[in-house]
């Protein structure tokens, strides 16, 4: 059953005010509240609802890195580093992936089950075939 | 420390062997400088401008499996009289995964207290130089920052109401040489005290992640059984009496009762924080080595038993300007010892922080930090003759500033 999961990559959309970013992942969950989202990128939901680890990826910088998280994790960029510093200082936790370019961070993604990330509304268009989204409820 | 290097050991080992699974390593190192009016505050030579404000810590962590996450940090510590630069292994521990709510971890384990506990000596990554010491005492800091033992920790999701961190933890403290307990007893008695053992330490901690977006509580009781110092070897003359010199060890065990409270609450680049922590000691002092009869001659036929309150708090605030520039400030309060009298100013003390922080990229920060102290409670006696006469004449209103750089990675 497991394995049937492993090229499906899922897509995030946003069902919410702020639609700029889409966010990604490879696993199976069909939609998520915001409030997961946030327990998702704070690493208090460590599996997936099939088991799987979950893996988050993270852009670098930038206007859609910002907006995410500002936005679906109620942290400032500053504020969002600085609270995964605060649990890979106290052992809690190593820190996410990061990446520099939407390319770079899906192309993780697709390889690494139980990964997920966010891109941009325009790259959400056309994501590779085993991208799907998640509406967020 | 054998068990120390024990653990260490136990550690290498296991993140060597699990070297394949990717290890992360993480580290930082701080410095900074202290400056202080009127009396010498946290180090020795601070009124003449000290360096002795270094931290440097270097971790390493792996998941050896889906469930196991295993870690350890050594961490070099020369905080005025605290520390001395020895290396020590600040936490070590093994977290087993058994579902976001429930995971166990053992070790050397991280102790939550207030908001701050766990990162008290990462200043990176805060806008504060230094902490409100109401809370977070730097005398304390060895004793309140990690246990020996087991922690059952996890996240409680209500769905509708917001969710908890939560965290049991029980353990035991073995202060040995290498702690800077001995620093801390110096401020308490005139023994020379250079370890400390607790029988163990119950501490029961939640954060309420409130359905108010950025709003969290904090709430913690933590129990410490029979803090003891070692026993502390003396001699009586009672030769006169036709008895000799008399060797005897003086004991003093303390059970302690702390409780905090604290709120903050993040608002876009502002964040407000405030904090409340009371306790109290039961200490018992009593003399073994000496019969009935002496100790009845002596006044110390039975155990003296005795309890000090104290109370502490904050309010505080930090706002980022822009990516680089943040300013914070707090005021706090603190009583130390509520059966002193109320015109004594070390009874009472006050402290207005103000901050500055820029950071430089993504690692490295820089601060400036004045304080404008108004009483003497926090001042250490070692540090300070004068605290030992006429308190009266002394000047109680007093500031300290720092300056430190921090890098991590």
């Amino acid at each position: 059953m497991k394995t049937k999961l492993l090229p499906i990559l899922l897509l995030l959309v946003f069902a919410s005010a702020f639609a700029g970013e889409i966010m990604v992942a490879n696993t199976v969950n069909p939609e998520m509240s915001a409030a997961d989202v946030e327990k998702i990128f704070l690493g208090k939901t460590k599996k997936w609802s099939d088991g799987t680890n979950v893996i988050i990826t993270t852009l670098k910088g930038g206007a859609v890195h910002e907006a995410f998280l500002t936005t679906f994790v109620k942290k400032q960029p500053m504020q969002f580093d600085n609270y995964w510093k605060q649990l890979v200082f106290t052992g809690q936790g190593k820190m996410p992936n990061s990446f520099a370019t939407e390319e770079e961070m899906l192309t993780f993604i697709s390889a690494n089950k139980g990964a997920v990330g966010y891109v941009s509304d325009a790259r959400a268009g056309s994501l590779p075939g085993n991208v799907k989204a998640i509406t967020i409820k | 420390m054998k068990k120390l290097t024990l653990v260490l050991t136990m550690l290498t080992l296991s993140i060597s062997i699990s070297f394949a699974q990717e290890v992360q390593i993480h580290g930082f190192i701080s410095q900074g400088g202290l400056y202080s009016t009127e009396y010498s505050y946290i180090a020795e030579n601070s009124k003449d401008f000290s360096l002795d404000l270094q931290e440097i810590g270097i971790n390493f962590q792996t998941d050896v499996s889906d469930k196991l996450h295993l870690g350890i940090q050594l961490l070099s510590r020369d905080v005025g009289v605290y520390g001395e630069g020895r290396v020590t292994v600040d936490w070590a521990y093994g977290d087993y995964y058994i579902s976001d709510a429930l995971k166990l971890a053992f070790g050397r384990v991280k102790n939550r207290l207030g908001l701050y506990t766990t990162i008290q000596d990462f200043d990176f990554l805060r806008t504060w130089a230094v902490l409100p010491t109401a809370i977070y005492d730097l005398g304390l800091r060895t004793v309140n920052a990690t246990l020996d033992g087991v922690q059952i920790h996890g996240n409680l999701d209500t769905k509708l109401a917001g969710n908890l961190d939560y965290a049991i933890t029980y353990g035991k403290l073995n202060l040995g040489r290498t702690s800077d307990i001995a620093a801390y007893a110096g401020q308490l008695t005139t023994y020379a005290v250079e370890a400390a053992t607790t029988k163990y330490n119950l501490g029961v901690n939640a954060v309420y992640n409130t359905p108010l977006d950025g709003l969290r509580l904090n709430g913690t009781y933590l129990r410490t059984e029979q803090f003891a110092f070692d026993p502390i070897h003396q001699t009586l003359d009672l030769t006169q009496a036709g008895m000799g010199v008399l060797n005897f060890d003086y004991h003093i065990e303390t059970d302690i009762d702390n409780i905090y409270a604290g709120a903050q609450y993040l608002f876009n680049k502002l964040e407000i924080t405030a904090e409340y922590n009371m306790g109290t000691r039961h200490v018992k002092e009593y003399i073994t080595g000496l019969n009935q009869t002496v100790l009845d001659m002596i006044g110390k036929g039975k155990p003296e038993l005795s309890d000090e309150k104290y109370y502490g708090g904050y309010l505080g605030a930090t706002y980022r300007l822009n990516q680089n520039i943040g300013v914070g400030g707090y005021y706090q309060i603190y009583m130390r010892n509520d059966d002193l009298d109320d015109e004594d100013p070390r009874k009472s003390t006050s402290d207005i922080a103000l901050s500055l922080a820029y950071n430089i990229g993504y690692n490295m920060v820089i601060k400036l930090e004045g304080h404008f102290v108004n009483g003497l409670g926090p001042l250490s006696v070692s540090l300070n003759d004068e605290l030992t006469g006429d308190l009266s004449d002394l000047e109680e209103t007093w500031m300290y500033g720092v300056a430190k750089i921090s890098y991590n990675f």
